[in-house]
C-alpha cells in the first residue's frame, strides 16, 4: 500500500485555492462558488457550513470535479497531496475519486445501483481501485460490511438496496468509501435524510473509522449540532463565499461575522428556552448578478446599528480577526 | 373535560396491504394503534418521533382526512367521527392544518389570493369584495403584503410559501391548528421567523396548536406539553419541562441524547439506540420498542406495556418505570 504516506508531511492534504464554479444558465451566470479558499490537514475534520443555495455542496463536487453541465470550475486550485488536481486529466482523476478521495451523500439509497446487491457493489470498487480478483473481492466486501455494523453482514452482503433501510444503505455507502482507506472523504450531509437515533449511529461510525483510519473528513451539513459534534474546525459559506473560518471553539465561543452570529442565535437549541427566537430578516440573495459589494449586507443588523456604508459598495475580504480565525467583515479592518 | 378542546381517545388507524390475484387484505400497518390524548384550549402539543411512527397519520386522522379504524375524536364536546357530512362542514371551519412542503400544497396554477380564500368561499363566507379584504389582511398578518395576493406561488421563497400556507388556515378564524411539520422543509434563518410567527398568533387569536415534528428542539421550543411516538404509540407524554428534565422511557432517553447540540463544549456520550426501527406491518409483540431498547427485560418481549400516568400528569408507557 503506497496510501497514507502523506502522514509525514506537514503540509496540508487538502488545499483549494480561490475556486469559484459557475453556471451558465439561461438567467445568467450563476456564481455558485465564488472564490473559496480552505485546507484540511491530515486526520482533520473539516466542516463547511450554510443554508441552502450557499455553494457548499458545489464546493465539494468541484473537489471531486464532478460538475456537469452547465456548470464549470473557471478559477482557483486544488492541490490534494500537493498535486494539483485540476491539472489532472479525467482518466487519472478516475483513480483519485473512489480511492484516495471517497464521497457519501445525503440520499444514500438513491446513490446506490437498484439491480446489484450491496456486497457486489461494495467489491467492485475493491476490484476496481486494488485491482482484486471477483471472489476476493466480494470477501472483502462482506469484512467491510461487518466492520461500519451490518449485521449478519454474509447473508445480508446478497441483499438488494430496496431491501435494506436508509441507515443501513449509509452504512454500506461508507463500507465502499472506506474499503480503499483514502485520505479523504468528503460527507455530503451524511445524515440528512436519516432520523436522529439513526444518524447518532452514522456519526458514530464516521467518529470511529476516522480514529482508526486517521481519515481527514471534509463534512458539508445545515446542522449547527452536527458541525459542534464532529468539526475541528469550520468554515461559514454565505452566498457562493466563505463569510467566517475558525476552529469549531472560536467559532461558536467567539463568532465574529455578523452572519455568523445571528445565525447561531436563530436556532433552538435542546435544554435552552428563549421567549422568542432572533431572527434573520429578508432571505438569500440570488445567486446571479450579485453588486460588488457584502453579500451579506441587506441583512446585516450589525451594519445598520454601526451605520457603515462601505458594506454596500465594496466587497470585504477576508481579514486576520485572531490568530486562523478570518472574517469576510469590514468592521474587522483594522485588524488586517 | 370541560376545558378540553380535542380528546382524543383510543385512536387507531390501520392501512392494509392488499396483495394477490383478488387484491385481497393480506395484512395492516399498524400507522396509528391505540393513541390518547387531550388538548387544553389555548395549548400547543408537540408531537414528535422518527419518521413512520405514526405522527402525522394521527393528525390526518383527527381531521378525518383518512377514515379511522376505530377510535372516538372529541372536538369542543362533539364527537366528530359521528357527524354527518354537513356538520362535519361545518366544524372544518374550526378545524385546520399546515402542512410541511410549502412547494407542493400550493396550487400553482392559482393565483395566491384565490389558494388563500378557497376555503371562504367553499363555505359562502361573504362577497368577492369582503373576501378579498380577508385575504389581504391576513396576508399582512403573516408578514407578507397586500398585493401578493395577485401572484403564484413560484414567485415566493419557500418561508414566504409556507405563510401563505399559514394565511390559508387563518382565514376561517380556526380554533384548532394541527400544524405537520411546518418548518422542517425551511433553512434554520427562516425557520426561526415562522416559529416566532406561530407563537404570536397563537397568543392574539388564542389558537390551540397540534404540532408534528420530527426536530425535538423545535418542538420544545414551541410546545407546552409533549407526546413521544414510537410505531404508532405514544411512549410518553408529559408536560415540556418535566419530558426534558427528567424522561422515563427509554426511548424518549434515547431520542433526547442522540440530538447533537450545537456547542463544541458539550460533546457527549450518547445512549446509542441499535438496529432500525420494526416495520409498522409486522410490529413485535410487547413492548414495541423492546427490540432496541437498552434495557429491556423479558416481561417486555411478551407483555404490552399500559400507557399510564405514572408521575402527575406525566404518561408513560414503560413496565420499567415505577408508578409514583
Amino acid at each position: 500500500m503506497t496510501k497514507n504516506k502523506h502522514k509525514d508531511k506537514k503540509g496540508p492534504l487538502l488545499d483549494v485555492k480561490k475556486l469559484k464554479t459557475y453556471f451558465y444558465t439561461e438567467e445568467g451566470v450563476v456564481h455558485a462558488v465564488d472564490g473559496v479558499d480552505f485546507h484540511i490537514m491530515p486526520g482533520e475534520t473539516l466542516a463547511i457550513v450554510g443554508e441552502s443555495g450557499c455553494g457548499k455542496s458545489v464546493t465539494s463536487l468541484s473537489v471531486m470535479q464532478l460538475i456537469g453541465q452547465p456548470g464549470e470550475i473557471i478559477e482557483g486550485e486544488i492541490f490534494f497531496n500537493g498535486e494539483n488536481l485540476l491539472a489532472k486529466s479525467e482518466y487519472e482523476m478516475c483513480k483519485v475519486r473512489g480511492n484516495q478521495i471517497a464521497m457519501i451523500f445525503q440520499q444514500p439509497s438513491g446513490c446506490l445501483n437498484p439491480v446489484f446487491d450491496i456486497g457486489y457493489q461494495v467489491a467492485e470498487v475493491l476490484e476496481v481501485h486494488q485491482a482484486l480478483g471477483e471472489e476476493t473481492g466480494r470477501k472483502r466486501a462482506v469484512e467491510w460490511l461487518s466492520k461500519v455494523g451490518i449485521p449478519d453482514a454474509e447473508k445480508k452482503s446478497s441483499a438488494f438496496p430496496h431491501e435494506i433501510s436508509g441507515g443501513q444503505a449509509q452504512r454500506v455507502m461508507i463500507a465502499m468509501m472506506l474499503s480503499n482507506l483514502p485520505d479523504l472523504l468528503i460527507a455530503d450531509e451524511p445524515t440528512t435524510a436519516l432520523d436522529v437515533t439513526i444518524q447518532a449511529q452514522i456519526l458514530e461510525l464516521m467518529d470511529k473509522m476516522q480514529d482508526q483510519f486517521g481519515t481527514s473528513i471534509l463534512v458539508i451539513t445545515h446542522d449547527m449540532g452536527i458541525v459542534a459534534e464532529m468539526a475541528d474546525r469550520v468554515a461559514v459559506m454565505y452566498a457562493g463565499q466563505i463569510v467566517e473560518q475558525a476552529s469549531v471553539f472560536e467559532l461558536f465561543d467567539n463568532s465574529k461575522h455578523p452572519y455568523t452570529t445571528a445565525l447561531l442565535a436563530s436556532i433552538p437549541i435542546l435544554g435552552e428556552r428563549k421567549e422568542k427566537l432572533s431572527t434573520i430578516p429578508g432571505s438569500v440573495p440570488n445567486l446571479v448578478d450579485l453588486p460588488p459589494a457584502c453579500r451579506f449586507a441587506p441583512r446585516c443588523q450589525v451594519r445598520l446599528e454601526k451605520q457603515m456604508t462601505r458594506c454596500t459598495e465594496e466587497m470585504p475580504p477576508l481579514f486576520n480577526v485572531t490568530d486562523n480565525h478570518i472574517a469576510r467583515c469590514w468592521v474587522y479592518e483594522d485588524k488586517k | 373535560m370541560k376545558n378540553d378542546l380535542l380528546v382524543v381517545e383510543n385512536l387507531v388507524k390501520y392501512f392494509p396491504i392488499r396483495g394477490g390475484i383478488l387484491q385481497r387484505v393480506q395484512n395492516w400497518v399498524r400507522a396509528v394503534d391505540n393513541v390518547s390524548f387531550t388538548i387544553k384550549k389555548g395549548e400547543t402539543l408537540g408531537l414528535v418521533g422518527e419518521s413512520g411512527c405514526g405522527k402525522s397519520t394521527t393528525g390526518r386522522t383527527i381531521l378525518r382526512l383518512t377514515p379511522q379504524t376505530s377510535g372516538k375524536v372529541w372536538f369542543d364536546n362533539k364527537d366528530l367521527f359521528s357527524l354527518g357530512s354537513s356538520e362535519m362542514k361545518k366544524i372544518r371551519r374550526d378545524l385546520q392544518i399546515i402542512f410541511q412542503d410549502p412547494y407542493s400544497s400550493l396550487d400553482p396554477r392559482m393565483i395566491v389570493g384565490e389558494s388563500i380564500s378557497e376555503g371562504l368561499r367553499a363555505h359562502g363566507i361573504g362577497t368577492p369584495q369582503e373576501r378579498r379584504q380577508i385575504v389581504a389582511e391576513t396576508l399582512v398578518r403573516v408578514g407578507l403584503r397586500a398585493e401578493h395576493a395577485r401572484r403564484y406561488p413560484h414567485e415566493f421563497s419557500g418561508g414566504q410559501r409556507q405563510r401563505i400556507g399559514i394565511a390559508r388556515a387563518l382565514t376561517m378564524k380556526p380554533k384548532l391548528i394541527i400544524a405537520d411539520e411546518p418548518v422542517s422543509a425551511l433553512d434554520v434563518s427562516i425557520q426561526s421567523t415562522v416559529l416566532n410567527l406561530l407563537d404570536e398568533l397563537q397568543e392574539e387569536m388564542g389558537l390551540t396548536y397540534v404540532f408534528i415534528a420530527h426536530d425535538l428542539s423545535v418542538v420544545e421550543h414551541i410546545s407546552d406539553r409533549i407526546g413521544v411516538m414510537y410505531l404508532g404509540k405514544i411512549v410518553e407524554l408529559a408536560p415540556r419541562d418535566d419530558l426534558f428534565n427528567d424522561p422515563q422511557h427509554p426511548y424518549t432517553q434515547a431520542l433526547l441524547s442522540s440530538i447533537p447540540i450545537p456547542n463544541p463544549h458539550k460533546r457527549r456520550k450518547r445512549i446509542i439506540l441499535e438496529g432500525d426501527v420494526p416495520s409498522a406491518s409486522n410490529p413485535p409483540p410487547g413492548c414495541r420498542f423492546h427490540t432496541r431498547c437498552p434495557v429491556a427485560v423479558d416481561r417486555c418481549r411478551i407483555d404490552m406495556p399500559d400507557f399510564e400516568e405514572k408521575i402527575a400528569g406525566h404518561f408513560t408507557a414503560c413496565h420499567l418505570v415505577e408508578k409514583i
